[in-house]
Formats: structure tokens, sequence, C-alpha cells
């Protein structure tokens, strides 16, 4: 039986090692291709490793607007006060979807489900229209406020409370807590792998908007990253690869620095983190 | 389905006062006498092209709020029939924007373009194509801010390596059709086979609208339909599978190029037809060496196109004196010429052009002389749509998979089901 | 399972409060949808009631001009050929993409939460980083490995499968696969972290008691975690389809937004938004179009889940 154990862990880490290296192979091209000259990276026989290596696309792309600080910031701030009343309120509903019996509840579950199947094309203008007539556009509250819940997600957090162990809140209840301490203080905490789960793809939604901003934003100050590093890499003469590869790095690499960071908290279940 | 209901009711209580409030929010009428213009805010739209676009435009802004005391707010476009058609839509369009001549057709007739009098435009001072260009029926709606033609690239290197003269390079499409299939040989010896093709060609009408013309040739109709399928289009169009044929011409998406100016700089092709955009790209960002020619002449005729953007002004623009004033002030001579300076285009008045001693340039003096022989890129309003249908279905035509017509039909099918549904 | 029927049914556990629970639940549920309702009633709703009346009249957005014209919008769907065309690309994308994706993240997921696995915490950095990434960056770097002399055919020819470079950008036959291809390999850590949260609930008794039966990898896999992930696996399913139908950034930036070649990436969104924002006023058009996607979405939706062995996406 040990023996057949390991045979299996050894299919599993094959799987496991092809499958990182697939993920990884088209971002090493592209932070290889950040670091060479438009030339080479054109010429049809770059490799992996540059032969020219070069920091001159980074410093172009930092050079090209004083205002590059500002946009990060912009960006950091959008995508965290964003993430964390989307946080609140895509639980909130969740949970009341999924646990709590209340007239109409399919029909806002199924009505919920429905307005997610609408291509986000045709809303754009009609969003459009409604932020100028709330006299919100080209400000901070117009990328957050309509994205302030998330349909999917509400979803996501539904579908993690119907499996969820339900014995723990009623333990609470009978503790003598009450309905809102339960929810916060109980199974918020408990939920901690779905919602941090929730909160990052969040974040990396806001992080990465681009057609908001595009439309909404028209002050350069306000612009967010993904939008300042846009309207550089915007070429008329041809697409600048060299350009374009090291706007992705860097737009990717805070994101890269943030995760490792909270990794520790994401996808903290117990049982994971107590084996070594 | 009663929750449906009061749902829709809510909703719709809602559309009732947002549209309300959207009607009522425009056509405040433009007042403001002239005189100072401090305290006003001049709302620009328009695209950045390069690094040395964005610095021009940072100095016709500095400049023109040093003139006049008004305030100038810049939206740079990224996706420009999006953002411009939300902005119109929500009547928040800058005063002033960028428009190219193969959308102003459109423009105007959606009537969101004001007509700009003789004293902000002076109608003898540009080259007389490009003020055809932003005119219609006697009135001018844009003032044509710079131009750009099209010249046929050659990279000296190549020529040397394969021992070839820039005087064999033919000057007709007859002879370089006749004449490629020998000097690919040649680049396939120097080079290795498949390594650098002879020419780069594309299927674009931006590029292939004069072809398409020649002959009285006719890709769409009077009345804008897609008439790309029609005998003599469809002959001039031979030209182009003519030269498929020859096995040296390529399309720079084939060899797995963006665009043309990245083949020829990546040393992949050894000619191309280029605006004069490539031209500072291909000295500075590529250090390609090469020659600048006329384009090749067709049954005995130059052809080319000419790109041209203008400035356009909104109809329901508040401060429409101030627009005035700075398409005055970027038109100016003394403006254009540092402008032209700055981002290497080409100005659209020729009184600038001498005055900035363009004709020294050989190289430039070719793109500049183009503009004689050239096609501006304008037909109608349907010119995009059609375009799109053509790009898509062109190639199988060229390239002989299927015979061209065919290919064409079902580009004017699907263009003209497209147009009709606008109708 | 007595907590399914406890939310389907909301049956009581203490039959002598039956009256105050239910109203409490209500208040409280009420009270925790009401600030998502509000920003849904605004931005989703009025935003929907906005197309649909838009799809019943030919709409100019550009002087403003709406004139009524009924169900002509709908009507012409059914004689365009070319949307018929873009629904066959899109069925076919969908028909590949969300198997793959499924299947892969939860294998992947589960192979993360097996237990004994060393450097997980680097396997699932890796695995994540597609997903942080713009889809704009990704399909951009897509295109440059795919190019003809990019590192694939590099790879290809160099290992002596192909004599030729194959131009996988601009070859009708293999332009959708690319993106096909792209598209799983962006989702599939998305879908695989959402799995991996609900795995670490999974009790490790379950897994125990089945290897005591000499329940191999596999068998666990099949009798253990598929079934308790259903719920999940619905979640995956629904937003893979949506996702897919709606796909529209990687067929734009990958045909310069004409759905070439030959119409081979014609997606149904991507003629939504070239009707909606090209030279030409059938933002109605393009409104019809969209909703009558939405409506095929949701025919689809519910048959998969009904495949995936749900007996109602409210109980599942």
């Amino acid at each position: 039986m040990h023996k057949h154990t390991s045979i299996g862990k050894i299919i599993l880490y094959v799987v496991m090692t092809i499958y990182a290296l697939l993920t990884l192979y088209p971002f090493l091209w592209a932070i290889s291709a950040s670091f060479e000259p438009l030339k080479e990276i054109v010429s049809g026989n770059m490799s992996l490793w540059p032969k020219q290596f070069t920091f001159a696309n980074y410093q172009y792309m930092m050079g090209t607007s004083a205002q590059f600080p500002r946009w990060f910031m912009n960006s950091v701030f959008v995508s965290t006060v964003g993430t964390v009343i989307n946080i609140f309120l895509n639980t909130m509903a969740g949970y009341a979807l999924a646990r709590l019996s209340f007239p109409g509840r399919q029909r806002i579950y199924y009505g919920m489900l429905s307005l997610m199947m609408i291509p986000t094309q045709v809303l754009l203008i009609p969003n459009y229209l409604i932020l100028m007539n709330l006299g919100m556009l080209d400000s901070y509250s117009s990328l957050i406020l309509p994205s302030a819940i998330n349909i999917g997600n509400i979803f996501m957090m539904r579908q993690f409370f119907l499996s969820f162990p339900k014995d723990v809140e009623e333990a609470a209840e009978i503790d003598g807590l009450g309905r809102i301490q339960v929810f916060f203080r109980i199974v918020f905490p408990l939920a901690r792998p779905s919602i941090a789960t929730q909160a990052i793809f969040t974040f990396m939604g806001f992080w990465n908007n681009f057609m908001q901003p595009m439309l909404y934003i028209t002050t350069p100050s306000k612009y967010t990253l993904t939008l300042g590093l846009q309207s550089f890499t915007n070429q008329q003469a041809g697409v600048r690869w060299d350009h374009s590869m090291a706007a992705s790095v860097i737009s990717i690499l805070p994101i890269v620095i943030l995760y490792i960071i909270f990794n520790k908290y994401f996808l903290q279940g117990v049982r994971m983190d107590n084996e070594k | 389905m009663k929750l449906g209901k009061k749902l829709m009711a809510v909703a719709t209580i809602a559309l009732a006062g947002l549209t309300m409030a959207a009607c009522g929010g425009g056509n405040t009428a433009s007042s403001s006498g002239s005189g100072s213009y401090k305290g006003q805010n001049l709302k620009i739209g328009v695209w950045i092209g390069s690094d040395q676009e964005k610095q021009g435009m940072n100095d016709l802004i500095k400049g023109f709020e040093k003139k006049t005391g008004a305030r100038v707010t810049e939206k740079v476009y990224t996706d420009f029939n999006t953002q411009i058609q939300a902005d119109l839509a929500g009547h928040k369009a800058p005063d002033v924007w960028y428009m190219d001549s193969a959308m102003y057709p459109f423009f105007q007739k959606q009537g969101v373009l004001q007509p700009l009098d003789s004293k902000t435009v002076k109608t003898s001072n540009f080259y007389p194509a490009l003020i055809k260009a932003f005119s219609t029926n006697g009135k001018v709606y844009g003032a044509p801010k710079d131009t750009s033609t099209l010249a046929l690239y050659v990279n000296n290197d190549m020529l040397k390596k394969t021992n070839t003269n820039i005087n064999d390079v033919p000057k007709t499409y007859e002879d370089m059709i006749k004449w490629l299939p020998s000097f690919q040989a040649k680049l396939d010896t120097a080079y290795g086979k498949g390594k650098v093709h002879a020419m780069a060609y594309n299927q674009d009408m931006a590029r292939n609208l004069y072809i398409m013309e020649r002959n009285g040739g006719q890709p769409i109709t009077k009345s804008g339909k897609a008439n790309l399928a029609s005998d003599q289009v469809v002959k001039n169009l031979d030209l182009y599978k003519q030269l498929v044929a020859t096995g040296a011409a390529v399309t720079p998406k084939e060899i797995g190029q963006g665009d043309n100016g990245t083949a020829f700089g990546a040393g992949k092709v050894a000619m191309m037809e280029e605006g004069n955009w490539t031209y500072p790209v291909q000295k500075k960002q590529y250090k390609t060496n090469f020659t600048v020619l006329p384009m090749l002449s067709w049954e005995g005729k130059q052809g080319g196109m000419i790109f041209t953007v203008g400035w356009g002004e909104y109809a329901q623009s508040k401060v429409k004196p101030l627009a005035n004033e700075w398409i005055k002030y970027v038109s100016s001579v003394a403006t254009m010429k540092k402008y032209i300076e700055t981002t290497g285009t080409l100005p659209s008045r020729p009184d600038v052009a001498t005055d900035a001693k363009l004709d020294d340039n050989a190289s430039l003096k070719v793109h500049l002389d183009a503009n004689k022989y050239s096609t501006v890129w304008q037909a109608g309003t349907t010119l995009t749509t059609i375009n799109t249908s053509y790009q898509n279905f062109v190639g199988k035509g060229l390239t002989g998979k299927t015979p061209l017509k065919s290919a064409l039909e079902s580009a004017d099918k699907q263009a003209n089901a497209a147009i009709d549904k606008a109708k | 399972m007595m907590e399914k029927e406890t939310v389907a049914g909301g049956k009581p556990t203490r039959p002598k409060k039956k009256f105050d629970r239910h109203r409490a639940d209500a208040i409280q549920a009420y009270s925790f949808l009401a600030p998502a309702f509000l920003v849904i009633l605004v931005f989703f709703i009025a935003a929907f009631v906005f197309a649909l009346y838009m799809s019943f009249n030919k709409v100019n957005m550009y002087n403003n001009q709406y004139t009524f014209r009924g169900l002509q919008n709908y009507a012409e769907i059914f004689k365009d050929n070319i949307a018929l065309t873009a629904l066959k690309n899109t069925s076919l994308f969908s028909l590949v993409v969300v198997p793959c994706q499924t299947v892969l993240a939860l294998i992947i997921a589960y192979a993360l939460s097996s237990k004994g696995i060393r450097f997980k915490k680097l396997f699932r950095l890796i695995y994540f980083l597609p997903t942080l990434t713009s889809s704009a960056a990704l399909t951009l770097i897509f295109m440059f490995i795919f190019n003809v002399n990019g590192p694939v055919n590099g790879f290809l020819t160099g290992a002596g499968w192909l004599t030729k470079p194959i131009n996988f950008l601009q070859e009708p036959q293999y332009a959708l696969k690319v993106i096909m291809v792209m598209n799983i390999w962006s989702t599939v850590p998305n879908f695989m972290t959402v799995y991996l949260a609900s795995l670490v609930d999974l009790p490790d008794s379950l897994y125990e008691a089945a290897e005591m039966d000499g329940a191999n990898a596999w068998q666990k896999l099949r009798s253990i975690t598929i079934p308790y992930l259903r719920p999940i696996t619905t979640y995956v399913l629904l937003m893979g389809i949506i996702g897919t139908f709606q796909m529209f950034d990687q067929a734009y930036i990958f045909s310069n937004g004409s759905g070439g070649p030959d119409n081979s990436t014609l997606t149904v969104a991507l003629m939504v938004y070239q009707y909606a924002f090209g030279q030409m006023n059938t933002m109605g058009y393009a409104c019809a179009l969209a909703l009558f996607l939405a409506v095929v979405i949701y025919v689809v939706a519910r048959l998969a889940e009904k495949l995936n062995g749900g007996n109602g996406l409210a109980n599942n």
C-alpha cells in the first residue's frame, strides 16, 4: 500500500510540474522581452535569456509621465476600497441567499442570475448616462460604486455557504449571540478561505479594469495604472512589443507582491496549514 | 413574476428620470463675447500616436494657454469609437476633437459638427485636397492638422548584399511583378530561403482604395452600398493577386509581424509602401539603412493614399469662440511649423512646408510630392464598415483559395447586411 | 443532506418558535440584501431596462434619436446569417473551453490539496499567475508566442514535429483554436482557486475512511471529492458558460475587431460591439442581439446544470 501511494504521488508531481511549466512559459517570454530592445524581439531568433540586456523599456514606461506614482496610488485606493465594500456586500447577500429563508428568495436569486447573462457591452452607455446624471463621471466613485457588488461573487459565496457546516451557528445562537453577532463574529471568520478567494478576485478585477476607467475618467491625475499605461502603449507606428511587455510586467508586479505577502492569509484552511 | 413586474416598474421610473435629465442637460446657447478668455476652459479630444506627438501636443496646449489665458483640458482617446459615442450621447464631447478623414462624413451627417467660418479656417492656406476632405456642400467642418502620404521604402543593406542597384528597382507595378521573382531568388541565396521577403503588401482598403478606384472602379456605390465585387474593382484588385503570385510579396501578419514598419525594421522584408510616420521610427528605433522612393505607377499613372486628421468643433460646444481661437492658433504658420518639427509629420499648409524647408530632406520631399498624385482616405459614411468586411474576406481571394470575385461577393454581402440594418 | 432540506424548504428546526424564526430570518435577509440590491437596481436593472428599450428602437446615440420599430430588431437576428456564424463560433468555443477548464481546474485543485505534497505554496503561486494579468496583456503575450517566428513555432519545428511554421494567427482553421487555448490557460487558475477554497473544508475523515477501504487517488477523487464539490462545480460551469459565451476582448484584440480571417473569430459579443460602436446607427440591433445572447446563455446554463446532476440551481 505504501508503494502504491508513492507511485500516485509521483504522477501527481509530474502533472503539477508540467502544468506549472505551461503556466510559466508565456510569462518567462514576456519578462524576457521586457528587457530586450525591440529589434531583437521581432527578429524571430530571440532567446529566453536576452542577448542584449536593457532597462530602456522600463525607463521609458516609468519616464513617460511624472504621474506614474500617482496612478499607482489611484489604483491602490480604488482597488482596496472597492474590495472591502465588495467583501461585505457580497458575503452578506450570499449568506442571505444560502442560509436564510424568506419570501421571494428564489425570485431574487434567479433575477440576479439572469442579470449576469447580459453582455456588458450594451450596458456601457446606459451606465455612462446613469453616472453622468448622478454627477459621478470623472470621479473615483464612478469606478467603485457600479462595481460595489459582483453578482458572480454573490453566487460564489452562496455556493460556499451551501456546503458550510450549519452546527457552528446553532451552537453560537444557543450561547446567546444575536444574529448579527453570529454572522460577523462566527460565520465571517470561518468563511475566511472563500472570502480571501473573493477578495483576491475582486482586487484583481479592480486593478486590471480598463473599460470603465477609459470611459469614465478624463483627468490624467485620476487615471488608474492600467489606463495610464495603456495611454502610452497605444502607438500608431506599430505594436511596440518592448514597451507593452514592460507595461504588462509593471502592472502585474504589484499584485504578485501583494499575493506573496497575503499568501499566508489566503486559503488558510486549518487542515492545509497544519500539515507540513 | 410579481416581483419581476415591481422591479420593472421601479426601473422604468428610474429610467424615465434619467432620460429627462439627459435631455435637459444639453443645449445651452453659446454666449460669451470675445476678448479675454481668462477663466474659460477648453476641452480637447485627441489620440497620441508617438512620444513626439505627445510633446507636440503639450507645446500646443502651453502656447495656447499663455496666449489666451484660458485653460485647456486634454482627453486622450484610446478607443476612439466607443469613447466618442458615449461622450456624444451624454452631451459631454470635447469642444474640439481629432477627426480622421475616413470618419468625417459620418460625423458631419450626424450633425454634431459646427461649420467653421472663413475667419477660423482660411481655405486657401491649405492643400486643396485636404480642405475638400473636410467640406460638405460648400461648408468647411474641419481644419486639417497634418497629412501623411505613402512612399516606397527600400532597404539599402539588402540591395547591397544582393548586388542590386537602387536604379534597378522598378518604377511601375507592371515591371515590379516581372522583376520580383528574380530579386526574391537573390534574397533567398543571400539570407537563406524564406528568411527575407522581397515586398510587403496590405489587405486593407486604407492601402488599396486608390487601386480599386482606377479606371472608374466604384468599390462603394453612391448610396453607400458595398460594391467590391463589381467588374472593374475585381479587375483592379487582380494587381495584388499577381503580386502575391510572384511568391515574393507577403502581408506583415503572414510573417508574424504586426505591420509593415515592424517587418521592415526587423529585416523581414526588403521593400514596403508605408506612410511618413515610419520614417523617424526606422531611423531611430530600428536604425534601418533605407531609401525612400515615390510610389509605383500602374497603367501609366502614379497613385497612393493620403491620410489626414482634422480638428472638428462640437456643434454643442459652450465655448465656440474659444474653440475657434484654438483652431486658428494650431493652424497658424508659426505654430504648425513648430508642431511638425517636433512630431515629424507633414504640414497641411504648403507655405509651412516651404518655411520649414522640408524639400531639403529628399525622403520627406518624396512624401510631400505624393500629395499631388494620391487619393484621400475617405469614401462616404459606410467606409469603415465595408473595410472591416473587406479585411475579413479578401485574403482568401488574393491567395487563390477561392476566386477573387466570390471572396469579394461574400464581403459585399456581409457589409451590405450591416448597412441595411442602419437604415 | 439535512441542511439542504432546511435551505430548500425552510423547514423549522425548532417548531415552537416557527413564526418568530421566519420573521427574524426574513428581516435579517432583507437587510443583508438591501445594499447589494440598491447597487443592482441602479447599475444593472436601470441599465438593463434602458438596453431593453433601445432594442425596440432604431437608435442613433450620436444625436440621441430614437425611432420605435417594435420587434423588427429581433426579427432581423433570425434573418442574419452572420449572426448564425457568430453563434456557431461562440457555441463551439464554449463547448470546447468549458469542459476543459472545469476538468483541469478540478484535477489541479485536487492535486494541490492532496496530503503530503511539498512546495504547495510555490505551485499555488505559479498556477495563480495568469489570473493576475489583464486579458489585454495576456492576449498580446499569446499573439507574440504564437506568431510565425515565435517561440511555439520555434519549439515545434526545432523538435521536428513541424517542417514549416504554422501561421496560427492568420489561418482561419487555427485562429479560434489559439484563442481557445489562451482562454483555458487563463481561466483554469481562477476556478482552481475556487475549488481549493472549498476543498479545505472537506473533512479529512472522509478520505481516511476511503483509504481504509483501500481506495486509490482516482477512486477517492471520483467517489468523494467530486460529489462533495457539486455545488461549486455548478458555480464553475455557470461562470464558465457565461464567460465563454460573452468572450469579447481576446477575439477583439486578436482580429483587430474584424472577427476575421473569414469570420473565424467572430463571436456574438464581438458582433454586439461592432454594431454598437461601429460607424453605424445600430445600437438598437446591438441591444437586441445582446439580449438574444442572454437568453441563449440562460438556456445553455440550465441545460448544463441539469447535466451536472443538480436538481435545480436553487438547491444545488
